[in-house]
Parts: C-alpha cells; structure tokens; sequence
C-alpha cells in the first residue's frame, strides 16, 4: 500500500517537473523583464517596472508591432475568406480530385517555413524583372506569404466546423424557400461562428509570431516584431528585450484565452 | 476559363468556391517552390549571379564535402534527440491527461499549448538568460560548488537539444493524448482486477495500443526539430550548425543560390527518406509483437 502510495507521488512529481520544463523560458522571459539592472544576474539587484516605460520610447520596437499587427491581422481576414470558401466546396460538393486538392491546400504546412520564405523572395524577385515593377520587398507580397502559412489552418478548422453542422437543418431551409445565399447566412454561419473565431485567432498567432517566412521578404527599414526582436539578441539580452518580448506574450495569452472559450484547444492541434 | 451553359452549374460554384485559393497557393507556393528547387541544377558563379544549367555540380559538392556533411549528420543526431526526449517526457503526461478527471484539464492543456504559440525566439530569450555564462544554470552550479568556473552551456549540442525539445514537447504530448484518449480505460481496470502490475499494464496495454500515436507523434515532432530554424541560430550559434540556418545563410550572406537549393532538396529528401526508413522499422516491429501475441495465446 505505501509503495503505490509512494510510486503515485513520484509520477505526480515527474509530471510536475515536466510541467516546469514546458513553462521554464516563458517564465524566465517575464521575471527578467522585471530586473532592475541592464546586466543580468541571479540573484537580480532589485525590481522595477522601469523597463516597460522605455518600451513607448524605442521607436523600433513600437513600429515593428503596429507593422506585424497590420500584416497578420490581413493575412488573417485573407485567409479566413480563402478558407471558408474552400471548406464549403470541400465539405458541400463532390467533384473529381477532391482529396488531392485538400491536401495541396495543406500541403504549405509540412514543407519548411524558411523555404517557402526563400522560395517565394526568389521568385518574386525573378518576376520583378519580367514584369517592370517592384515586389519584394513589400507589403502585399509579405501579407500573401503570411497567408500561404495560415491558410492551411483556416482550412482544416473551418472544414472540421462545416463537418459537424448538421446537414438536415439545411435541407429544411431549403424545403421551405431559402436561397443558398440564405441558407449560407442564416442557417451555415450561425452554427460554424465557433470554429471561425478559432480559425481566425489561430491563423492571427501563427502569423504573428512566424518569423522565417518574413526573414527575406521584410525590407530593412520595416521589418516583424519577431525579427526586430531576433535582431536585438544577437547583439544582447537585457531585462529591455524580455520586457518587448513579455508585451507579446500577454497579447496571445489574451487572445488563446478568447479561442479556448469557443472552440477547445485540444481539438485544434 | 469560360463556362459553356450546358455544363453543370454545379462545376461552375464549385470553382469559384475554391478557385481563388487553389490559384494563390500554385501562384505563392508550388511554382515559387518548384522554380527553387531547379535553381539546385544551375551553376553558381561567383560575381555574377548563376547560369542556367542541368548540373549535379552542387549536389556533388555537398555530399563530399565533410563539412557540409557534418552540418546534415547533426542535423539528424540533434533532431533525432530531440524527438527521443519529448517521446520519454510527453508520454506520461499525455497519459495523465487522458486519463485525468480533473476540473483543471482544460486549464493544464492551455499550459501545454501556450509556449507554442508565443513563439521560438520568445523562449530563446529565456534559453538564453538560463543557458549564458551569468545565466541562472551557471549561478546555481557555483552556488552549490560542482564548478568553479562557470562553464559554457550555450553553443553547445546539449542546448540546442534541450531547446529544441522544449519548443515540440507540446506537439508529442497532444498527438499521443488524442490516441492515448480513445483507449478504453475498462481495458485497464480488466488488467488490475487480475493482478497485473502498473508495468505490465502499461507494457502490454497502453503501449501496444499506443503504437499509432507514438508514431505520428515521432514523425511529427522529428520532422519540426529537423527544420528548425531560430533555436538553432540563437542557442547553438556558429559552433552548432544544422541545416535550415546553413541553407538561409548560403542565400542571404554568401548569394549562391543554387547550392542554397541543392540543400532545401537534400533536407527534404533525407528527412522523407528517414521517415520512410522509420515506419517501415515500426510496421516490422509491430508485426513482430502482434506475432508473439498470438503464439502466447495459442
């Protein structure tokens, strides 16, 4: 009895370590960014919140977060739209090679971030030639890759939602006179509003703290936050660049906590 | 495309349902992608920009050139680490959470999800103010007296394993949980009830039954370490090469495109090729268990 007893606090025990192992740098991140010194050192010289009122001030930092807000939060509304379209003919047609172009839709997801990234510089920038005008680097082109990356998971998690509706409410608005048009709005996205809410914070977190697809297609002077923030490590890491980092880390706790409230998370991965 | 009137309009919806979306994914990714990999055939010439050719030159380069080499086998040996860790660590909190009644289980899932979506250089940060020559490792390694000096942790292959664990630890435990899940827990209390040991459970229930998830979980998670990017660069720096930082410098620093896409078609390939490999070994495997299950029972 005392040894299972035992054996059951050490499996608790080793769960918990691992706990520990999984949260270690997030953690680490928020308590240096609260150090007093520039220097980091354990045990710190104090605390103090000075570093986070320095963030208004590096101009850097500000930019580069107004400028990957601007491009997830497009490549989000982009690729929910592409996403949802494609899901309904997925999930309301049958036609000819559907499985094949389901998984090339999906496709951008196993092949590596930083490829694609290089992939789509290069041939934009062999294209600039042909066609006469600029495209790398520039807004749109960086926006599209984003979306190439989201795209895949606006797709299964929107396809996943139409799956669960169910088909005989259709049929019944159907029966009773609605167009598809209305039957898309009135019966269709009131019950899949869940997994497109979902669907959009995930493609807004997956492009925002993606930092290998924008590597070569962001111009000097404007670049992501993930690689401003990658920038500055190479040079230093100072409680500064753990506050930075912590802001990020609050943005999407905020926005996983909203997803989790409608659609479960262990359904998304 | 025109549509004739005759055909269906079926077609017709179809295709402007998903039309656009196929169109921007061959126009961002598989011709952007395609066009890459036939830049491995060109021949680089320094100065100048690279001319058109059908040459195995920088395939040839890469693979008899030792240094190069050494880049892809500690590619693999730091990702196949990796993969190992998280399999040994994920397992049993993916059975705990599969088996736990707890109000908390969705609150313990966020934990488990959360470092994922913050972001690798983010949790690199954090590597970096544990793993540094002031870092809090270090500190607490003085502190108790097992070195004098503190002793380099960061650009070391033990760092970048850790790190790299740690950024797919949440990936292993989900996929497992999800497989873990569906077995019937009757299963277990069955195996209990006629004396069997927690070790023989697990031996001859959990983890047989488990194959399927061990599997997909091992496969995903060796194919993210393999490509990783960022933990690479930032914890293992010019002393632990691998090669998604090496084929992106090829690129941007050294502009020779053509080697830089010899090595995206080699990582692809061996990383298929490995994981091929792999499940053939597992099928094997299985088969073999399955096999002395039944000569037992017989």
């Amino acid at each position: 009895m005392s040894q299972s007893y035992l054996s059951r606090i050490g499996s608790k025990l080793f769960i918990l370590l691992i706990f520990g192992f999984i949260t270690l740098p997030v953690f680490m991140v928020i308590w240096i960014s609260f150090f007093k010194n520039q220097l980091i050192v354990f045990p710190p010289k104090g605390y103090s919140t000075h570093w986070y009122m320095q963030l208004a001030d590096q101009g850097n930092f500000a930019m580069a977060f107004f400028f990957s807000l601007e491009v997830s939060l497009l490549a989000m509304i982009i690729s929910l739209v592409l996403g949802l379209l494609s899901s309904l003919a997925i999930t309301h047609y049958e036609f000819r090679g559907k499985q094949t172009l389901q998984t090339f839709l999906l496709s951008p997801l196993v092949v590596p971030a930083i490829i694609t990234g290089i992939a789509i510089y290069i041939f934009l920038f062999k294209s600039e030639n042909w066609l006469g005008f600029n495209l790398v680097p520039s807004f749109w082109s960086l926006t599209f890759a984003h979306v190439i990356i989201t795209l895949p998971w606006t797709v299964r998690l929107i396809s996943a939602g139409l799956q669960g509706v169910n088909r005989s409410l259709e049929e019944a608005a159907v029966d009773l006179g609605a167009s598809k048009l209305q039957t898309f709005w009135y019966v269709i996205m009131p019950s899949i509003r869940p997994s497109l809410v979902a669907a959009g914070i995930f493609a807004f977190i997956f492009s925002f703290n993606n930092l290998e697809i924008s590597l070569m297609l962001v111009s000097p002077r404007q670049t992501t936050l993930p690689i401003e923030i990658l920038n500055y490590v190479f040079w230093k890491v100072d409680p500064f660049i753990a506050a930075v980092s912590t802001v990020q880390i609050i943005v999407i706790a905020g926005l996983m906590l909203i997803a989790d409230r409608f659609v479960g998370l262990s359904k998304v991965f | 495309m025109k549509i004739k009137k005759q055909q269906n309009t079926q077609a017709y919806q179809v295709g402007s349902l998903i039309g656009p979306t196929t169109l921007l994914v061959t126009v961002m990714f598989l011709i952007p992608l395609l066009n890459f990999l036939r830049n491995s055939f060109n021949v680089f010439v320094p100065g100048q920009f690279m001319q058109t050719a059908w040459t195995l030159e920088n395939y040839h380069k890469f693979l008899t050139d030792p240094y190069y080499l050494s880049i892809l086998g500690r590619s693999f040996y730091i990702a196949f680490s990796a993969t190992l860790l998280a399999l040994v660590m994920g397992f049993p909190i993916a059975y705990f959470l599969a088996r736990t009644k707890s109000k908390w289980k969705s609150i313990i899932i966020m934990l488990i999800v959360f470092p994922l979506l913050v972001g690798n250089i983010i949790r690199d940060v954090g590597w970096i103010s544990l793993f540094s020559g002031t870092g809090l490792i270090n500190r607490f390694l003085l502190d108790i007296g097992v070195v004098q000096e503190p002793i380099q942790l960061l650009q070391t292959p033990m760092a970048v394993i850790i790190a790299i664990t740690n950024v797919v630890l949440p990936y292993m435990i989900l996929t497992l949980h999800s497989v873990l899940e569906r077995i019937d827990p009757a299963l277990e209390e069955a195996a209990y009830d006629l004396g069997a040991s927690r070790w023989t459970v697990m031996k001859s229930i959990i983890i047989p039954l488990g194959i399927p998830g061990i599997m997909a979980g091992t496969l995903f998670v060796f194919v993210l370490s393999i490509n990783a990017y960022t933990t690479p660069l930032v914890i293992g720096g010019s002393k632990v090469q691998m090669m998604a930082p090496a084929l992106y410098s090829q690129i941007s620093e050294v502009s020779n495109w053509p080697l830089g896409a010899a090595m995206a078609v080699i990582l692809i390939v061996f990383t298929l090729l490995s994981s091929t490999i792999y499940l053939r070994i597992i099928e094997r495997m299985s088969m073999n268990v399955r096999a002395a299950g039944t000569e037992v029972k017989g």
